[in-house]
């Protein structure tokens, strides 16, 4: 159990330099609510105190955005300068990452896309580069009735235009909604423009 | 025991950059070498069915595997977390094992995800520093058993790279790993780009680390290349290997005698810089580094055979 509790804490500590700050300032508070042993305790002391803690707490970032960044690279261009802030929140919403990458991407999609600031203009980038990965993820697979491969989204933006965005601008909406296609049963992903969604 | 004949073979460490290469350049290699992990999506432990296969890149594993051996090189075992021991993924390393027949099968001696309250795993974001003690050893030589019993044979286990150290360790790093081969008949991955690193950021020298390793525990060794950011040099896979890491590689090469292979590591993200042929020399150098010396060296003037003359 020490084992674990020590490892429990250190995932936290390399999780968050804020907490690394707390343990070298109020270290009985900080480290209250873990069941740690004396030779623990002294461990996790030194180790927070350590200048090169600093390189953990960078790669734990590194190493959760390399997902979300891979999937939804435009997604992350769009947000431009809060983009920082994003992941701030949502690392520390979040705890339970994951390195599946279509797993990470799509809760931490599904986390952005719940947020009230999230403009729809980043909701439909979302959706896109989500439904991207899914079927290209897919395209190996064999023909079948519901397939995988394809994938209809409605979008209220055009999707070139997001695409070309610049950093942290947002082109404005379609006059009415449109229906995307996204097809990877060929050699390459094909996005056709099926109809206006609502006609 | 070795891939291909009585000398360790080299081969990469594939990724999906190397798809080309893979039809190309497939003579330059004698194996290689996959990480499981990238043929399947893990829906976590608790998931039914938890394990999805990836067609595309089952696919190229195929592919692989029709032209050289294989071996594999897992990431998600995460064997020395105390909170969690997940037998599931060691079925499916198995399945797999037997599936493409890899030539043995390698993993991280790591903490990388911890059990989670809700049934849920954490990942650390990265390996998490061991203590290099005996509660350490206890929980470890078991799970080796069970793996191995699982695979059919051993396992063999890569050192990491520290940043930060667990201070007041009661062993070192190279006597752990040998009391826990002693124990376990485990192997061990030796990774000489890690022990570069450490040398690098820590002062510990890689030289004094393999001396003190059993050598002859030592199935397969890990060359690759690093950057530095903010002043650490980071086990970054970013190119070619440094010189001090083949130089490494010729000076314990030739003292392990059970080695099958030697593996160069790199990330697909820094494949456009170095190309094919980037890769290619960087085995090309790996082999140059396990041939023996056409001239052995003089005996230097102090040397026991100097002074027997």
């Amino acid at each position: 159990m020490s084992l674990a509790e020590f490892q429990r804490a250190l995932g936290d500590l390399i999780a968050s330099p804020v907490r690394c700050a707390k343990v070298r300032r109020l270290p009985g508070l900080a480290l209250a609510g873990y069941a740690l042993t004396a030779r623990a305790r002294e461990r996790l002391l030194g180790m927070a105190g350590d200048p090169r803690m600093a390189m953990n707490c960078t790669l734990y970032r590194v190493n959760r955005l390399i997902p979300l960044h891979a999937v939804l690279p435009r997604s992350c261009r769009l947000l431009g300068s809060r983009l920082g802030g994003v992941l701030d929140a949502y690392f520390a919403g979040e705890r339970d990452g994951t390195l599946q990458f279509g797993m990470e991407a799509s809760r931490f999609a599904q986390w952005l896309a719940a947020r009230h600031d999230t403009t729809p203009a980043l909701r439909d980038l979302l959706a896109f580069e989500l439904a991207c990965h899914a079927v290209i993820s897919a395209a190996g697979e064999p023909e079948r009735g519901d397939d995988p491969r394809r994938r209809t989204l409605a979008l209220r933006h055009d999707i070139g235009a997001l695409l070309a965005a610049a950093e942290g601008e947002e082109p404005p909406p379609l006059p009415a909604p449109v229906l995307l296609e996204l097809d990877a049963r060929g050699d390459a992903l094909v996005l056709t423009l099926v109809e206006p969604a609502n006609a | 025991m070795n891939v291909h004949g009585p000398s360790a073979g080299v081969g990469v460490l594939f990724n999906p950059a190397l798809a080309g290469f893979v039809e190309h350049h497939s003579d330059a290699v004698d194996f290689y070498s996959v990480i499981p992990e990238r043929f399947w999506v893990d829906h976590g432990r608790g998931a039914a069915p938890r394990f999805a296969p990836l067609p595309h890149e089952v696919g190229l594993l195929e592919r692989l595997a029709a032209r050289k051996p294989v071996t594999a090189h897992g990431i998600g075992l995460s064997i020395a977390s105390a909170s969690l021991f997940d037998l599931d993924y060691v079925a499916q390393l198995k399945d797999w094992k037997r599936r493409y027949g890899f030539a043995w099968v390698s993993e991280h001696l790591a903490a990388m995800r911890l059990a989670g309250g809700a049934g849920s795993d954490h990942h650390a974001g990265l390996a998490l520093p061991l203590p290099w003690d005996e509660e350490l050893l206890a929980l470890l030589c078991p799970r080796i058993a069970r793996v191995q019993e699982a695979l059919g044979g051993p396992i063999a286990l890569e050192n990491g790279v520290e940043y930060t150290p667990v201070p007041h360790a009661e062993l070192s790093e190279p006597a752990f790993l040998n009391a826990l081969t002693a124990r376990t008949g485990c192997g061990i991955l030796l990774d000489l780009h890690n022990l570069h690193v450490n040398e690098r950021n820590l002062g510990r020298p890689a030289r004094g680390f393999i001396d003190a390793l059993d050598l002859d525990t030592v199935v397969e060794i890990h060359i690759a290349g690093g950057s530095s950011l903010h002043g650490i040099y980071l086990d970054a896979h970013s190119g070619p290997c440094p010189p001090e890491v083949f130089a490494l590689l010729r000076q314990v090469a030739p003292r392990c005698r059970n080695l099958r292979g030697v593996t160069f590591e790199f990330l697909e993200s820094y494949f456009p810089s170095m190309g094919e042929e980037g890769v290619l020399e960087q085995i090309e150098l790996a082999r140059e580094a396990l041939r023996p010396p056409e001239h052995p060296p003089c005996p230097s003037p102090n040397s026991s055979a100097h002074s027997a003359t």
